[in-house]
């Protein structure tokens, strides 16, 4: 860390210039910004393109909706073609219907598990559903593989073996993180840990720990 | 309830427009943001207090404009496509606006154009504050970020789109 009194780097002045458009430095640090702003210009050049896009920015014009997005969303609304887009032309959300008294019926029978199968699979959004097949895949395939090569007639695994299977879980994995940066908290914990990386974890350690090494 | 839904529409839905249009530079999927974003908002209009409007109406646009932004990788996976042959070549009516200190139409459209290159959410922090004024409380609250990093992705989002419009405009100097 540098010492409160030291003259500033250009790195560090780069690090704070954004700050300093802002003004957001005080005191020291604003002082030491100003000193080396005075003294460099390259930094304070710098400053003049950051002042000059942030300007430029701050006056981009706002755009206008055309009518014909509240047309499109009054016919996906219920509105007939043509009719008068006042308020009560559209058709109110089931909250503000008065509810109906439930007939009595008696319990239906639980689905069976293909029903709650297409039931959680359509409940999911359609970006869900690639990430979740391809984890799937990768799961599957990686076990397969595991399990389709165990050794016959128990011959050891060498440590070539081992080096292989490991890099093919790395990638795998590492793919599946990139897959984990991009999709949701609820897909990380549900599907990816819990559904996938967690069983194929378990499922390549018990195959390496039953494998010894020449 | 109705007359309410209809006023917020009026009072929001070109702002919804003009964050889309910035974010993906491209008018028609702009539209198709904006109308996606309406029709949910109606089908929760009965779930959302008023004090929660604006970072829900920010919140579900940028997941729209993610979605549209992953489709185009798809598709130009599938299709060669110059990447900058579509952004902004539509250019929307804009709104007259009080003042016209843009030093000059190609370095805006240059801007622009870098900013269609900035990542997310860098880009998108910097479209609700530096274009369109939002609070930072106001975009933390739709991002669901705090304060502070709020402002540090601000800072890194300028940064980035200086240094995408010096590439750019290198490239484009003879």
């Amino acid at each position: 860390m540098s010492h409160p009194e030291s003259p500033l780097s250009c790195r560090r002045a780069r690090v704070l210039l954004e700050a300093y458009v802002d003004g957001e430095l005080r005191g020291a640090r604003r002082a030491r910004m100003d000193t080396h702003l005075a003294g460099c210009h390259a930094c304070s050049q710098e400053l003049l393109r950051a002042r000059h896009v942030r300007a430029v920015l701050r006056d981009l014009p706002p755009h206008a909706c055309g009518d014909a997005v509240m047309e499109s969303v009054r016919r996906r609304l219920g509105t007939p073609a043509g009719a008068d887009p006042s308020p009560a032309a559209l058709v109110p959300p089931p909250a503000a219907v008065a509810p109906r008294p439930l007939p009595v019926v008696s319990r239906p029978a639980r689905a069976g598990w293909p029903e709650r199968l297409a039931a959680w699979w359509n409940g999911h959004t359609p970006g869900w559903r690639p990430a979740m097949v391809f984890g799937s895949v990768a799961a599957v395939a990686i076990v397969g593989f595991l399990l389709l090569h165990r050794p016959q007639h128990e011959q050891p695994v060498t440590a070539a073996d081992l080096r292989r299977a490991d890099a093919q879980v790395r990638w795998v994995l590492a793919t599946l993180g990139q897959i984990n940066e991009r999709t949701s908290e609820r897909v990380r914990t549900e599907v990816f840990e819990k559904g996938v990386a967690e069983p194929t974890m378990r499922a390549v350690n018990g195959a390496l720990e039953n494998s010894v090494p020449q | 309830m109705q007359m309410a839904f209809e006023n917020t529409v009026d009072q929001h839905r070109d702002r919804v427009f003009t964050y889309a249009w910035y974010c993906l530079g491209d008018r028609d999927d702009a539209e198709d943001v904006t109308q996606e974003v309406l029709v949910r908002l109606w089908r929760h209009w009965s779930e959302l207090e008023e004090a929660r409007v604006v970072p829900w109406l920010i919140h579900v646009t940028r997941n729209l404009c993610i979605d549209t932004m992953r489709r185009r990788k798809t598709y130009r996976g599938l299709v060669r496509e110059d990447p900058e042959g579509v952004a902004m070549n539509q250019v929307a009516s804009p709104i007259p606006g009080p003042s016209a200190l843009v030093e000059s139409m190609e370095f805006s459209a240059h801007v622009q154009r870098a900013l269609l290159q900035v990542p997310e959410p860098y880009r998108s922090i910097v479209i609700l504050r530096e274009v369109q004024d939002y609070r930072y409380e106001e975009i933390g609250a739709a991002l669901e970020m705090p304060l502070n990093t709020v402002k540090v992705y601000l800072h890194r989002g300028r940064r980035k789109l200086r240094e995408r419009l010096q590439e750019l405009v290198r490239d484009v100097t003879p």
